[in-house]
């Protein structure tokens, strides 16, 4: 039972990365949208994986359906099919990715050399408070005020962008 | 070695999280187009709540308060993408390409 579990989060775990990296580096975008798709439900069920359902559906319905739904709307809107047709050419762009496999390898290699990926119970201890009173005082003594701001916020953008769109309309 | 290849702990999803992070920022440097630079970002954004989520599973019993702020970080950038797409329509529109080179200047 353990052993299919780990598979399955392998396996997961692979579907998100290599999604990911083909959204990066593949150039039409139909096939970026569907790469970013598999990416967003396999980060969805990393979260059913962690036992947070309600996370993953949020996910799921906000990433992998919402903003690819409108993405696609856009692409469709400008039709523009290939992705990278105006970009540099590939040494160019070749040197920035190898600069972030360089960084990330030495990431991991600084991590595992000093032990930062695996703290001991001094650092958690020091670490782990800071961010409780933060979460405290956020949500619990001004929790709703938060949350009000946040709707409020989040309506006035969405607000914008309907005045956005209609303004540039107008002008065409 | 198999302990740590069967355990599934907070460092496998730390580390799946530092790729999917990695993989966003190569792609918003790597990226001249808008829309992928968007995509890109989400990425980010996705490897940032996996994190906060992985954490949150493992430091904290209530699962409570990392799940709401990480709800809260993806209300917030789907706000956000939803800007960015129509301002890209708009830079459409007005400039004929997405590329953002040709995205220069900041005038009215």
């Amino acid at each position: 039972m353990e052993f299919t579990k780990s598979a399955a989060f392998y396996f997961i775990t692979f579907l998100a990365i290599f999604g990911a990296v083909f959204t990066v580096f593949v150039n039409k975008l139909k096939y970026m949208l569907i790469s970013a798709f598999i990416t967003f439900i396999s980060v969805g069920l990393l979260f059913l994986f962690l036992t947070l359902p309600f996370l993953a559906v949020v996910n799921i319905m906000l990433y992998g359906a919402g903003i690819l739904t409108v993405l696609f709307f856009a692409i469709v809107y400008i039709k523009q099919q290939n992705a990278d047709a105006l970009a540099s050419p590939l040494i160019p762009r070749f040197l920035p990715f190898s600069a972030g496999v360089v960084l990330f390898v030495l990431i991991i290699f600084v991590s595992l050399k000093y032990s930062i990926l695996i703290p001991d119970n001094e650092s958690f201890n020091y670490v782990i408070p800071n961010t409780k009173d933060i979460c405290v005082n956020m949500f619990i003594n001004y929790g709703i005020i938060f949350i009000i701001s946040g709707f409020v916020f989040l309506s006035s953008i969405m607000g914008f962008a309907v005045i956005l769109s209609k303004k540039a309309r107008g002008k065409k | 070695m198999t302990d740590l290849l069967t355990d599934i702990g907070l460092y496998h999803y730390l580390l799946t999280a530092l790729i999917l992070f990695i993989t966003g920022f190569c792609g918003i440097i790597i990226s001249k187009n808008l829309l992928k630079i968007l995509i890109s970002l989400e990425i980010m954004f996705c490897g940032v709540t996996l994190n906060l989520a992985a954490f949150t599973v493992f430091c904290d019993e209530q699962h409570m308060k990392g799940v709401i702020l990480a709800i809260f970080i993806i209300l917030l950038t789907t706000v956000q993408i939803t800007i960015g797409i129509t301002i890209a329509i708009n830079i459409f529109y007005r400039k004929s390409t997405l590329n953002i080179d040709n995205i220069g200047d900041l005038k009215g």
